[in-house]
């Protein structure tokens, strides 16, 4: 009887400190703002509005942008994306090559979504931990698509939509934001370019072996990551909602499978 | 200084802390017992006390490799629920991953006598409560080198069960 008790306050006890460890972690819980995924056509040039909804990982904070895109620039992006040109030697440094070129050609197309994120960050006066989440998670938000170089027909894509016959199987990042269609590395690469926008030391990761790209960044975290020159990446999986910084999925998770395509080594 | 990675350390130090005390306490209570009961072994000789810092080591290993899954459990939980709930959900999480260590822990243990007394046409147990140190110490690494050779897979089997999101077959 003495031992039951004792073991009831011992588990009393852990529950009542873990319950106030949380709630120092908790943060008082928003009131959503009324908004919704979608976006409208507005011209017979096939310009967009788009308007999304999103939540952060780690709290239940909530966002919502809309910026405006135009067909034009995208099928500009897209043509310039169709000449990059590279000399490389292995499959990360080939995929970095690509991956530099299409972001330094797209840095200018897409300082309006830097601008439109950074205003939502001031509003709600995020730190910058919180403002790399709040961007992330905007394109976690965005479902899943598949970007082939050869036809949707014939690849297994089962239900998920499908964007075939593009250039080395990925598109820049205007054109994902305009068309809402993005894998692993366009996805990579949209996020790495805001991010260095903002002044974040974000890095590309490629593995041959997992046939996959995912972001690192350099800020303070825990969990899985790579360490680059004394500093720790941590990894951030973009292809679904719901995944935190420093977690890999148990179907990715050998860190010795994973190579450095892009990182700023300035 | 960021406040949420030292709210998340002092959590796993906490939890670390808490499931060390509470296991090693179990499990030495446990021994003390069985040791009584089944083997009739009331003082503490040498051997004994190597076999039983033996099963700790092991237990410890084998616990070690919860502590990883358990804070990737709490950041997957960590936006669903209110502090009160979060902590009962947390509590509960640990309470099966545990379980799972601990029973993988005990079948090794077994395995690890019963081949030994396979090997050996002595009766261990009796050599234990005669202070026989060598079949103590041999014991005492078939057991570790069992524990440290299956954690991975205990840990594997673990990970299965953690609530992580869903993903597109990329």
């Amino acid at each position: 009887m003495k031992s039951v008790l004792r073991f009831l306050i011992f588990i009393l006890i852990v529950y009542s400190v873990l319950s106030g460890l949380i709630n120092l972690q908790k943060r008082v819980p928003e009131v959503p703002e009324v908004c919704e995924d979608r976006f409208e056509v507005t011209n017979e040039r096939l310009d967009r509005l788009h308007q999304r909804d999103w939540e952060a990982v780690s709290s239940s904070t909530s966002f919502c942008a809309t910026y405006p895109s135009e067909e034009k620039i995208s099928q500009a992006t897209a043509e310039r994306r169709n000449k990059i040109t590279f000399e490389a030697f292995g499959y990360e440094d080939l995929w970095g090559t690509v991956y530099k070129n299409l972001i330094l050609d797209s840095k200018p197309t897409i300082g309006f979504l830097v601008d439109s994120l950074s205003a939502i960050a001031s509003e709600k006066q995020l730190s910058r931990s919180d403002l790399a989440e709040m961007i992330v998670t905007f394109v976690q938000d965005i479902p899943y698509s598949y970007v082939l170089n050869i036809n949707c027909d014939e690849y297994e894509t089962g239900d998920r939509p499908c964007i075939g016959n593009v250039a080395l199987g990925l598109l820049s990042p205007y054109e994902f934001i305009h068309s809402l269609y993005g894998d692993c590395d366009t996805r990579a690469v949209l996020i790495y370019t805001l991010l260095e926008e903002l002044g974040f030391d974000p890095m590309i990761v490629v593995s041959d072996e997992y046939a996959h790209a995912m972001l690192a960044l350099n800020i303070p975290a825990s969990g899985d990551h790579l360490t680059h020159r004394g500093n720790n990446y941590y990894f951030w999986e973009t292809t679904a909602k719901g995944w935190p910084i420093g977690m890999l999925p148990p179907s990715t998770n050998n860190v010795n499978y994973w190579k450095i395509a892009l990182v700023n080594e300035l | 200084m960021n406040y949420n990675i030292a709210i998340l350390g002092l959590i796993e130090i906490f939890s670390a802390i808490t499931i060390g005390i509470f296991i090693l306490a179990l499990t030495y209570k446990i021994v003390q017992w069985v040791g009584r009961k089944y083997y009739r072994i009331k003082d503490y000789n040498l051997s004994y006390s190597i076999f039983t810092a033996a099963i700790i080591i092991a237990v410890g290993i084998m616990i070690s490799g919860i502590v990883e899954p358990l804070i990737s459990s709490f950041r997957l939980l960590n936006r669903q629920a209110e502090s009160f709930v979060l902590a009962f959900k947390y509590i509960g999480t640990g309470a099966i991953y545990i379980a799972i260590a601990y029973t993988a822990t005990v079948f090794i243990g077994l395995i690890s006598t019963f081949l030994y007394s396979k090997l050996t046409p002595i009766d261990e147990f009796e050599e234990i409560r005669q202070n026989n140190v060598g079949v103590a110490l041999i014991i005492s690494s078939i057991l570790i080198t069992l524990t440290l050779l299956t954690k991975n897979g205990v840990v594997l089997l673990i990970e299965a069960i953690i609530p992580y999101p869903q993903l597109p077959p990329v």
